[in-house]
């Protein structure tokens, strides 16, 4: 392990690498902060800028875009009550009272020492418990990844929100089917192309995720335009904490980030589930008194929120790095990204690019401290950003999505698709139909094929190898049990509904 | 309650539709005679993927207990929003006849002007700016980007 850490700085400890940390939390905490626009957006904006890269420098620069967002998402939160990121919600709940009593620089500098130590502590649980994962997983069979798929895609729809679950499904598999465009590797045969040359290749995921994502929430922000606030951009306090207040704030932190991490690393939880989760958790471990605090601006409940978003980030690159499986929409990209590199993603990452895998994770600690050093002072003027106005913002950010596509293909027919995506993205997000589940379903669709026809193939056309291996069994066993738990529940909702309104 | 529910039972119906028209596309894949006789060819993920959104439309439209406000769906600005999409459209439709610059102009342009931007200097500004300045440092980092109309009228346009 220490090989592989010494590796990391190796890598990370150039001039380049440690530019691209810095451009990264810098372009990741703009994107970020604007209302509307998640780390998704902002990830996929910047991949078209990495392909000329190496892919550990590539990683490394996107992973900074990462948890840049998530910072940038709490200072809207804070300074304007936008939460730019769904993980940033439960940061608004006692940032912006914070503000409005007048003590904005406090609440920034407690969300970037909380977010800071949130990030860090869960570096070094990823710096722990990763290697130790990636072996685990090396003796994973086809079928087991597979299997492991499949759970992945299924507990995504089970995280999702009350009474989504069916929507949710639903949006995986049509991610799913979207993957089955274009040339079919193995035979060699078209699949749904209907003829046309310019979907031989499938459509790519770049384009889904900027029309699904960038594209469809520029057109979303015409469509609902927000309450303006009437309350101009509010002057930035001293960013100074005093002794009693660091350490009435430091157990909080360090309970969240370690609950925060541990959600993270589940898939289909993440960054959002984390902070509501350590947010009502302090408030539970609070007294009487400092219950009332909480939602007027209670230190303690803008600390814990921040710190397990941050620590969730980090969590959830577990997965995506020892299993090659991501556990949100977010991971997804950064997935999609390494395949476009021509990664194999798996656990055998750790063994084949071990720089990639030790850099990424070294890189997070220096993203951190940008995160804390470079961006905290700077805020009061990255935050003037918030006031540029929607009629220029919105064309830009529509300018930028379609040349992402655009320059990686040179296919204009590519944009007119792009369009199509987002219109049908904007209307299944007016209906509440998640989009993360369909770019998870899309991304993971052509690994499930090749692990599914591998597994049937070694078993000579059977099926028995789901029951073969106890590894096998249980996470077939943990699958059904996640895809069909809240079908059932949702079967006796159903009924009982029926017979209240008879 | 009853509008709502058959609502949300109809967006299931659309769903199901599609997921029976993807199966139907399944079948026309083409097959030749040996991946015909494997358990496992080209159509066989997608008449599974296929058959579980058919399950999850056909459940949708069986238990429709999500929620849903429709007044959501109501007052939303769907004029401008649908104008900037055909301008988006018409940008991918001329970009390469009319060339990058001119085209990222007039799409920034009519788009400030569209979501009610009335200054005319800082609208002119911007946008040229931003489409020459961004074409400037594609040519400089060797992207090509049609030149269009400008090279017709300028002749070869080249800086880097």
């Amino acid at each position: 392990m220490l090989d592989g850490i010494l590796l990391g700085l190796a890598t990370v400890l150039t001039l380049h690498n440690l530019m691209l940390v810095l451009i990264g939390c810098a372009v990741g905490t703009l994107i970020g902060m604007l209302p509307g626009l998640g780390p998704i957006s902002a990830i996929a904006l910047m991949i078209p800028v990495t392909y000329g890269f190496e892919p550990a420098s590539g990683m490394i620069l996107l992973a900074g875009v990462y948890y840049g967002a998530i910072f940038g998402g709490s200072t809207s939160s804070i300074l304007i009550n936008a939460p730019g990121v769904a993980g940033t919600v439960a940061t608004a709940f006692d940032g912006y009272p914070l503000t409005k009593k007048g003590q904005a620089g406090k609440a920034l500098a407690i969300a970037a020492y909380a977010s800071f130590a949130g990030g860090t502590l869960a570096a070094v649980m990823l710096v722990l418990l990763a290697p130790f994962l990636a072996e685990l997983s090396l003796g994973f069979h086809s079928a087991d990844y597979f299997i492991l798929m499949l759970l992945g895609l299924s507990l995504v729809s089970a995280f999702s929100a009350e009474g989504e679950y069916l929507k949710a499904l639903l949006m995986t598999c049509f991610g799913l089917m979207l993957s089955t465009v274009g040339t079919d590797l193995s035979a060699g045969v078209q699949r749904f192309t209907f003829g046309r040359m310019d979907l031989i290749d499938g459509i790519s995921f770049l384009l889904l995720a900027m029309a699904t994502f960038a594209l469809a929430e520029a057109i979303l922000m015409i469509l609902r335009p927000a309450v303006e606030e009437s309350s101009p951009m509010p002057q930035t306090s001293a960013l100074r904490l005093s002794r009693e207040e660091s350490i009435a704030i430091a157990p909080a932190i360090g309970r969240s980030s370690v609950l925060g991490f541990l959600v993270g690393t589940l898939p289909g939880a993440g960054a959002t589930i984390a902070s509501f989760l350590a947010y009502g958790m302090e408030r539970n471990l609070s007294n009487e008194n400092e219950k009332q605090e909480f939602g007027k601006g209670s230190l303690r409940g803008l600390a814990a929120p921040e710190s397990a978003n941050n620590a969730a980030c980090t969590g959830s690159f577990v997965p995506l790095l020892t299993l090659g499986i991501p556990g949100s929409g977010t991971t997804a990209v950064l997935l999609g990204a390494l395949i476009a590199y021509g990664i194999q993603p798996g656990p055998r990452l750790f063994i084949d690019e071990p720089q990639i895998f030790w850099s990424v994770i070294i890189s997070m600690y220096f993203g951190n401290l940008v995160l804390l050093v470079l961006n905290l002072p700077l805020i009061p003027y990255i935050a003037r950003l918030l006031l540029i106005p929607k009629p220029y913002l919105i064309p830009i950010i529509m300018f930028f999505t379609i040349m992402g596509v655009y320059l990686v293909s040179f296919n204009t027919f590519d944009i007119q698709l792009m369009l199509f995506v987002a219109i049908c993205a904007v209307l299944l997000r007016l209906l509440e139909f998640p989009m993360a589940p369909l770019l998870l379903g899309f991304i993971l669709g052509g690994m499930l094929e090749d692990n599914l026809r591998r597994a049937i193939t070694l078993s000579d056309g059977q099926i028995d190898f789901l029951w073969q291996r106890p590894v096998t069994v249980i996470l077939v066993a943990l699958t059904l049990l996640v895809l069909f738990s809240p079908l059932i529940r949702l079967v006796f909702a159903n009924k009982s509904l029926t017979r209240k309104s008879t | 309650m009853f509008v709502y529910i058959s609502n949300i039972r109809l967006v299931g119906l659309i769903f199901l539709v599609l997921s029976c028209a993807y199966i139907y596309f399944a079948g026309e894949i083409p097959l030749d005679f040996w991946s015909e006789e494997e358990v496992f060819n080209a159509r066989t993920m997608p008449y599974m993927i296929g058959t579980c959104s058919i399950l999850c439309s056909a459940l949708l439209i069986a238990m429709p207990s999500t929620h849903f406000n429709w007044n959501a769906l109501r007052g939303l600005n769907w004029f401008p929003a649908g104008l900037l999409l055909v301008m988006l459209s018409l940008y991918g439709l001329l970009l390469e006849d009319l060339g990058f610059v001119i085209a990222t102009t007039l799409l920034l342009l009519i788009s400030f002007a569209m979501l009610g931007e009335r200054k005319i200097t800082r609208m002119v500004s911007i946008s040229l700016g931003l489409a020459l300045g961004f074409w400037l440092l594609m040519d400089q980092l060797g992207i090509y980007l049609a030149p269009g109309l400008l090279e017709s009228i300028f002749g070869e346009l080249t800086f880097a």
